[in-house]
């Protein structure tokens, strides 16, 4: 099985897990891998934005939530972006043009994590939630089908973010996951120490640029594969030639 | 020299992984030290006229680990006041969960003007293992006789948001702030070789260390509960209504005009923003007509009757709802919540 191959299964697996609750199971103790809205009427994993948000607005010390968030950092971190994050696979959907990233821009993800947090602790609300566009796909449009939400001022609002977001998307490959998603924030904490990471064979390089034309976040993943920008999709290896780039599971080598 | 400079690398991340158990244990060493159950009154001062009703209620929160059982409401207060409702006693209150009961005081009519002390002494059982203790707190009330305030007060009506909470010791947040450091040197250090392994491995403790305090605390049934059940107003499906509940003047004659008795569940979360105000709306309509009656049922506690009743679509349950137990229609939310609570009540498309 080639990479791609596997990429879309593991991400179609990131949209079955996600909608698992269909099934009946209801809600368990488990926090999605990525950006997932719990008010998903068949959602089964709890956001890990959402909860944080909650879990700042009551003043609990978010112990498990940190555990698990360095947990998946160090098995993938952005990995999940790449291969798992429903969100992310809607992204990927729509990566039409592959443009170079900005990278200032990209710290934007940062300043969007920290006011969600300084958000919620000021105004006690869980204020990203009602502008996050994976909430008005997953929550909001659901919940209009099942009477319980209403076309009225917040749906609204739902909807634009989530317009501007698809528009993003199809204007700049990626564009949600590159500069403004806060769950890729803070998985891309741990991209230097997680286990799934990409390896770059400087020897066997001929520089011939075509990693950094397949790569949707706009990288040239041979210097920036290490950075916070890489979802470790594993694009840039599929056109590589000489095969100096390959993605591992597994402890790193020292170079 | 590149080998020494490696070796300290590795000695500073142990280190710091060590630093970050020895802080877990402390903050638990803390944690034990915090009161099981936090009782307040709200409002804190209770307003009433000589002869007239005060209703209120008591926000109690288990801050421990372990679920708090049958608590009891005891009042011990001067013959110038009396339980015109008494405090339903709590059957279960699970770790980590706050709820609320209500209760109504009346004044003697010949009450003098001034404040008067009173108080609730509550009784609860509490459970480690096998290892139970019977606790006994008091909940003092202080009730201000002789204010020009309304002869009943709808408790909730004006309360925004969720109870507070107490505020967390230092400890915990120390703790966390730690792990965040970490994950945040994970970030900016430039590590290689066993450096990197080093830090990783001080980032495993610390996951396992976290998770472990996490689960040990029950906070992974907390992200459950918080994902299990929905408020309208948390993810933006309406706005939170938290003002006071009013009916129109042709709305409060539709209520007075139903003539059958009708039953009503009005399902809750104790985080929900708009919920005290749903409450606020059903009791000020039952106040109105003695043929509606209600009760309120926590959504997070009772999820089977939740999913009986309806008020669970998909998997979700959505809070607040309002049940009419004859028909089983269901009411969702708080925005415009007097017309579709009509429509509800009269059958009639509101």
């Amino acid at each position: 099985m080639n990479l791609t191959r596997g990429r879309r299964l593991s991400q179609a697996a990131g949209i079955v897990f996600g909608l698992f609750g269909v099934t009946g199971i209801g809600m368990t103790h488990i926090l999605f891998p990525g950006l997932h809205c719990y008010a998903c009427p068949w959602a089964i994993t709890v956001c890990p934005i959402g909860l944080v948000q909650n879990l700042v607005i009551y003043g609990t010390v978010p112990f498990f939530w940190i555990g698990a968030m360095i947990a998946y950092g160090l098995l993938a971190a952005r990995g999940f972006c790449g291969w798992f994050c429903p969100f992310g696979t809607v992204n990927d959907l729509l990566a039409f043009r592959k443009v170079r990233i900005r990278e200032r821009l990209s710290y934007t993800k940062f300043v969007v994590l920290l006011a969600t947090l300084v958000g919620a602790w000021a105004l006690t609300d869980t204020i990203f939630c009602k502008l996050c566009p994976a909430a008005s796909l997953e929550a909001s449009l659901p919940y209009l089908f099942l009477g319980v939400a209403k076309v009225n001022t917040p749906f609204l609002l739902h909807m634009a973010t989530l317009g501007i977001a698809l528009v993003g998307m199809v204007l700049v490959a990626r564009f949600w996951c590159r500069y403004l998603c806060p769950m890729g924030a803070v998985l891309a904490l741990f991209n230097r120490v997680s286990l799934l990471h990409l390896e770059w064979d400087q020897a066997s390089c001929t520089a011939c640029q075509a990693c950094a034309k397949a790569c949707p976040m706009g990288l040239d993943p041979r210097l920036e594969h290490d950075g916070h920008n890489c979802i470790k999709c594993g694009a840039c290896t599929v056109p590589c030639a000489p095969n100096s780039l390959n993605l591992r599971l597994g402890r790193r080598r020292t170079r | 020299m590149r080998r020494r400079r490696g070796s300290r690398r590795n000695r500073a991340a142990l280190a710091a992984g060590l630093a970050l158990l020895l802080a877990s244990c402390a903050g638990l060493a803390t944690r034990a030290e915090e009161a099981i159950l936090t009782l307040a009154v709200d409002p804190a001062v209770l307003e009433v006229a000589p002869g007239g009703k005060v209703e209120a209620r008591v926000v109690v929160r288990n801050s421990s680990p372990y679920a708090a059982d049958d608590v009891e409401f005891l009042f011990a207060g001067p013959g110038a006041l009396t339980l015109d409702r008494a405090p339903d006693s709590v059957k279960v209150l699970d770790a980590f969960g706050t709820t609320s009961v209500r209760f109504a005081l009346r004044a003697a009519d010949g009450a003098a003007d001034g404040e008067i002390t009173a108080r609730f002494e509550v009784i609860y059982t509490y459970c480690i293992g096998d290892l139970c203790f019977q606790i006994l707190e008091d909940v003092p009330l202080t009730v201000r006789v002789g204010a020009l305030v309304p002869s009943s007060v709808a408790a909730g009506a004006d309360v925004e948001g969720p109870p507070a909470e107490p505020s967390a010791s230092v400890w915990p947040w120390a703790v966390f702030a730690a792990a965040a450091l970490l994950s945040l040197a994970a970030a900016i250090v430039r590590t290689d070789g066993r450096a990197r392994v080093a830090l990783s491995s001080a980032l495993g403790v610390a996951a396992l260390a976290a998770l472990g305090l996490g689960v040990w605390l029950g906070q992974h049934t907390q992200a459950q509960a918080v994902g299990a059940v929905l408020c309208t107003s948390c993810v933006g499906i309406e706005v939170a209504e938290t003002g006071t509940p009013r009916l129109s003047s042709a709305q409060a004659a539709t209520v007075d005009r139903l003539d059958r008795p009708i039953d009503l569940l009005v399902f809750y979360a104790p985080w929900c923003r708009s919920c005290p105000y749903a409450e606020a709306m059903v009791e000020l309509i039952a106040s109105r007509n003695p043929l509606v009656s209600y009760r309120f049922v926590n959504a997070d506690v009772e999820r089977d009757l939740a999913i009986a009743h309806g008020v669970t679509r998909g998997g979700r349950t959505v809070v607040p709802a309002v049940v009419r137990l004859d028909t089983g229609e269901v009411v969702f939310g708080a925005e415009d919540l007097a017309r579709r609570l009509l429509g509800l009540l009269t059958g009639e498309e509101p």
